[in-house]
């Protein structure tokens, strides 16, 4: 459509297009927010967890259960299985890796270092062992519909159901963290660790089942999101970076936080491109219009933009705690 | 009881705690007084397993707990009030109180538990539902002795639990002390106030620089004003 | 007692402190002359090859052929060069002033666009004025660096102007965010950077009238151009480590809240650390790009600022030359790795895994790196020296 309007049903689409991709982050940020609140320890792996999860589930469902059950049961069993998976390697790597660096100098650089090492072993990890190419995982036949078509707008039925899944397990995951016994100590935990451990508490019990939660949402993610689009070793970059967006806009240290960071980033990503077909007219210093060609790609960048503005004008963030985390 | 048998404790390479020893007896109310840094938190955080002393060794019936976490010290019946609260700021006073009935029983029976609590701190159950951010310092005083009795403990070693209080707090202290005493739980009681410590205590020890310099009957102590205007300046 | 041991023996242990004094106190002027005279050597090694070759002693060229596939080319020492002045300039932050900044490749990857853009886009028959396309054919490189220089620093300050506010791992994830703004923005305006294929046809790099283009011919000149500048920033850096505002760096690292109250400006000084960390890497950013003729688009990828940790890390990050030997040890290790081992196992081609997972062993097993690790040893042997000597005198005092 040229330009001089936005057609309704077009904007409509773009705002289902934002809470598919906002939904993502709000998992991920959330990931990565409980372990930092913790552990103090950034996740900078979280990104390469949630390729390799996606990668897991490719096996999982492509290699594994299509040939003998169909795609419907192996998309299934992929997203039930990977979690399970990927808790038990964030739980053994932090057991065999992370727990080594508690109580050494510098001991939360060190843990951001190795995740940081992580983030560049595991797609190199990954191309050797599913090889170079990137793997196809399509769209589940059961899902192959969509809810709503008129138009330009189009609810596909793949993308509601990632984003009701997505609703379900932050609602989930607030309920472990205010509800139950596990959860108040993590938020004990997070406030005074010491204190955790005298009351009797086995805390490292408790830092490997969340770093292993953390991880298991990570790969979650990965492959909710592989059937929209392909299984690649860097598919993990640009999402990390996001997640960190998210993190630090919707401020750490509360559980709203990240949630509306997510939910408002995934609008602004998806509204941006928009903007240059609306009849306003963007002219930059030169008097030259800007095109829609600008806006189709300025999205990603904005995010930076947001982030930069939120650091100076409320380092802590939309929901951050006052001086908790900086 | 707890027997501390010659510990060494360290900060880095300033030595903290000379060949420091002594023990409490089940039941038993202990007082351990001395000057400011003379060293009474550092024993207790040694015996609670947060520091690890170089050599020494500290058991607790029997079972040696030196080189013990924390949790398993709490495990064997240790608990630690320490001087500066730490009460979990970000959860409710009943969440406070709740978290330490996890390693017990999951936080099932906690119902007479809390009427227990609630009996010796009646101000607590007034603001169950604020945060412990919210409360003052005295609440948090009671809240932090409160959520240390949650372990069972069979010895509570508290740390000037009177600081900075007033006076109407500071006798529900005193009387929460004798009254723990009588379910049997062995007290350790690190107190400047020396009256009201020796007063509800039976045995004491005067530590100076990390030495135990004294230890007998309180009330001797009481009587004793040369020993305690040479160790404590009073 | 201890001037009474025999003085021929010489323990490893004291062989050890002897190499840490010696590299202590003149360690950066026997790197200098070391690599001042490399390309010497490096010439000499494949003239030699081809004298063989020439008088038919086919056995032996390929002998040595075979030697120099393990010998670091000279080509090869402009990289490490250009990532010894990339680690030392970062150094100034981890080391010494205790910031962990994941954001380097930002610095590092702009300066090279801005060289590369300034040679890629302006001709002087088409924008520049009439003076320059009088004096100069091609754009000087004089004038490009001065740029990046420029340039660098105000990207340098911007970054730590928004990121300043943030501490510890908070400010790494921060920086490595900011970051890659830089990398999303070279993929998506590529009509000006290239894109994901990268800058490239940026042969015309003339250094007044010297031509810097590197073949396997010519590599000496750009090397000696990259060791002059190299050297002339990694004094500069030394002089200012050791200036007061060196001490002030230490102190915010030992302990921030302590050097605010002794009356420093702690955000002032760490914003001016980032900054000239960030404007040396710029001008390291510049040189990798004057070596490589193109930027390729990874220089500005976070990849690349894991690559500088690393290598501070290998080395040493409490350690000044620390950098240089990481440096050394992570290119000449991966030249060998893509080149030699991959010829007997395939597994090496997975060059950016086995990155990873030696830098997770790096923090892991030996997180004061090669130099500090050496350090620490040497220092405890002193100590200990120092305590048996004590004792001994103590010893002698008291009879008894
Ligand atoms: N974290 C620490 N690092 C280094 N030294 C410490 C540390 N904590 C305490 N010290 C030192 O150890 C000594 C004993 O301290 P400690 O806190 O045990 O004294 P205290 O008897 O509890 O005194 P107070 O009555 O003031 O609470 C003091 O000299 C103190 O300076
Ligand atoms: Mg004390």
């Amino acid at each position: 459509m040229p330009s001089g309007g936005v057609e309704f049903s077009e904007f409509v689409q773009h705002l289902f297009l934002g809470l598919v991709q906002g939904s993502f982050w709000v998992l991920l940020a959330l990931g990565l927010s409980i372990v930092f609140g913790l552990m103090g320890i950034i996740n900078f792996g979280h990104g390469a967890f949630y390729m390799l999860g996606a990668y897991v589930g490719y096996t999982v469902s492509n290699l594994i259960f299509t040939p003998i059950f169909g795609p419907n049961v192996g998309f299934i069993m992929a997203i039930v299985m990977v979690p399970v998976v990927m808790f038990g390697i964030g739980m053994v790597f932090e057991k065999y890796v992370i727990s080594n660096i508690y109580n050494t100098e510098n001991e939360r650089f060190s843990g951001v270092l190795i995740m940081f090492g992580m983030s560049i072993f595991l797609p190199d990890f990954v191309r050797l062992i599913w090889g170079r190419p990137g793997k196809p995982f399509n769209i589940p036949p059961m899902f192959q519909f969509s809810l709503l078509k008129t138009g330009t707008l189009d609810i596909t039925a793949y993308r509601s159901f990632t984003i009701i899944t997505a609703a379900v397990l932050v609602a989930l995951l607030w309920v472990l963290i205010y509800r139950t016994n596990l959860g108040m100590m993590i938020r004990a935990g997070t406030n005074n660790n010491t204190m955790v451990k005298v009351l009797g508490i086995n805390v490292s019990r408790i830092w490997r089942l969340t770093f292993g939660l953390g991880i298991a949402l990570a790969g979650f993610s990965g492959v909710m999101i592989a059937p929209l689009f392909a299984v690649d070793a860097t598919m993990g970059e640009l999402i990390l970076v996001q997640t960190f967006i998210v993190v630090v806009v919707g401020g750490m240290g509360s559980f709203i936080g990240p949630v509306i960071g997510g939910l408002i980033l995934g609008q602004l990503w998806a509204l941006t491109p928009l903007v240059g077909r609306t009849q306003y007219v963007v002219q930059n210093w030169t008097g030259t219009v800007i095109g829609p060609d600008f806006w189709e790609k300025a999205s990603d960048i904005l995010l930076f933009i947001v982030m930069a503005v939120i650091l100076l004008l409320r380092p802590r963030g939309l929901f951050g705690q006052e001086g908790a985390f900086d | 009881m707890l027997e501390v048998d010659s510990i060494n404790t360290f900060y880095g390479l300033s030595h903290v705690l000379h060949d420091l020893s002594l023990k409490v007896d089940e039941g038993e109310a202990v007082a351990f007084l001395g000057r400011n840094g003379a060293g009474k938190s550092t024993t207790m955080k040694t015996v609670m397993g947060l520091l690890t002393p170089q050599s020494g060794k500290i058991t607790m019936e029997g079972a040696d707990i030196t080189q013990a976490e924390a949790h398993t010290v709490s495990l064997a019946g240790v608990s630690w009030i320490p001087e500066d609260r730490q009460v979990f700021t970000n959860l409710t006073v009943f969440e406070n109180l709740k978290i330490s009935r996890i390693p017990i029983d999951g936080a099932k029976n906690l119902d007479t538990h809390l009427d227990w609590i609630f009996s010796l701190f009646p101000r607590l159950k007034e603001r169950i539902n604020n945060k412990g951010n919210q409360l003052s310092g005295g609440e948090q005083q009671m809240l932090t002795m409160a959520r240390g009795l949650g372990t069972e403990p069979k010895l509570i070693m508290v740390d000037e639990p009177t600081e900075g209080l007033m006076p109407a707090y500071v006798e529900t202290i005193e009387n929460v002390l004798v009254e723990i005493q009588k379910k049997g739980i062995a007290i350790l009681l690190v107190e400047q106030n020396f009256r009201m410590a020796l007063s509800i205590t039976k045995r004491a020890y005067l530590i100076e620089k990390g030495i135990i310099q004294w230890e007998g009957a309180s009330a001797d102590l009481l009587e004793d004003q040369e020993t305690r205007m040479r160790y404590l300046g009073v | 007692m201890d001037s009474a041991a025999p003085k021929n023996r010489f323990t490893p242990k004291e062989f050890w402190a002897w190499i840490s004094e010696v590299f202590d106190n003149y360690g950066i002027l026997i790197l200098a002359g070391l690599l001042l005279v490399y390309p010497f050597f490096f010439t000499t090694l494949n003239d030699s090859i081809i004298w063989l070759e020439d008088n038919d002693w086919e056995t032996s060229a390929e002998i040595l052929a075979e030697i120099r596939g393990f010998v670091p080319s000279t080509p090869l020492m402009i990289q490490i060069l250009i990532y010894t002045l990339f680690g030392i300039a970062f150094n100034i932050l981890l080391g010494n002033t205790g910031m962990l900044s994941l954001g380097h490749c930002a610095f590092f990857g702009v300066g090279g666009y801005t060289v590369g853009i300034m040679h890629a886009w302006i001709k002087p028959d088409t924008y520049a004025p009439d003076w320059m396309v009088s004096a100069f054919k091609v754009l000087p490189l004089e004038i490009s660096l001065i740029t990046c220089v420029i340039v660098s620093t105000f990207v340098a300050w911007l970054i730590g102007t928004i990121c300043s506010s943030k501490r510890g791992v908070y400010f790494a994830m921060v920086t490595l965010s900011i970051s890659m703004i830089f990398y999303y923005s070279a993929q998506t305006f590529d009509d000006l950077t290239g894109g994901t294929d990268g800058l490239g046809g940026l042969e015309n790099m003339r250094l007044g009238s010297i031509n810097l283009r590197v073949g396997i011919m010519d590599a000496n000149i750009t090397y000696y151009f990259v060791f002059f500048l190299s050297v002339v920033f990694i004094a500069i850096i030394w002089q200012i480590l050791r200036s007061p505002f060196g001490h002030v760096l230490r102190a915010i690292r030992e302990n921030e809240d302590r050097a605010r109250i002794c009356g420093y400006n702690v955000a002032k000084v760490r914003l001016m650390a980032f900054t000239m960390s960030g404007a040396i890497s710029g001008v390291a950013g510049a040189l990798a790009i004057i070596y490589g003729e193109t930027v390729p688009i990874e220089n500005i990828h976070f990849i690349t600022s894991g690559q500088i940790v690393i290598i501070t890390l290998f080395g040493g990050a409490g350690t000044f030359l620390g950098p240089a030997v990481g440096s050394f040890i992570y290119w000449y290790l991966r030249q060998l790795m893509s080149v030699e081992f991959v010829k007997y196992l395939a597994i090496f081609q997975y060059w950016e895994a086995w990155v990873g997972g030696i830098f997770v062993l790096i923090v892991l097993f030996v997180p004061s790196g090669i130099l500090g690790t050496i350090r620490n040893m040497t220092l405890e042997y002193r100590e200990k020296k120092y305590l048996a000597k004590q004792a001994a005198a103590e010893a002698a005092a008291d009879p008894e």
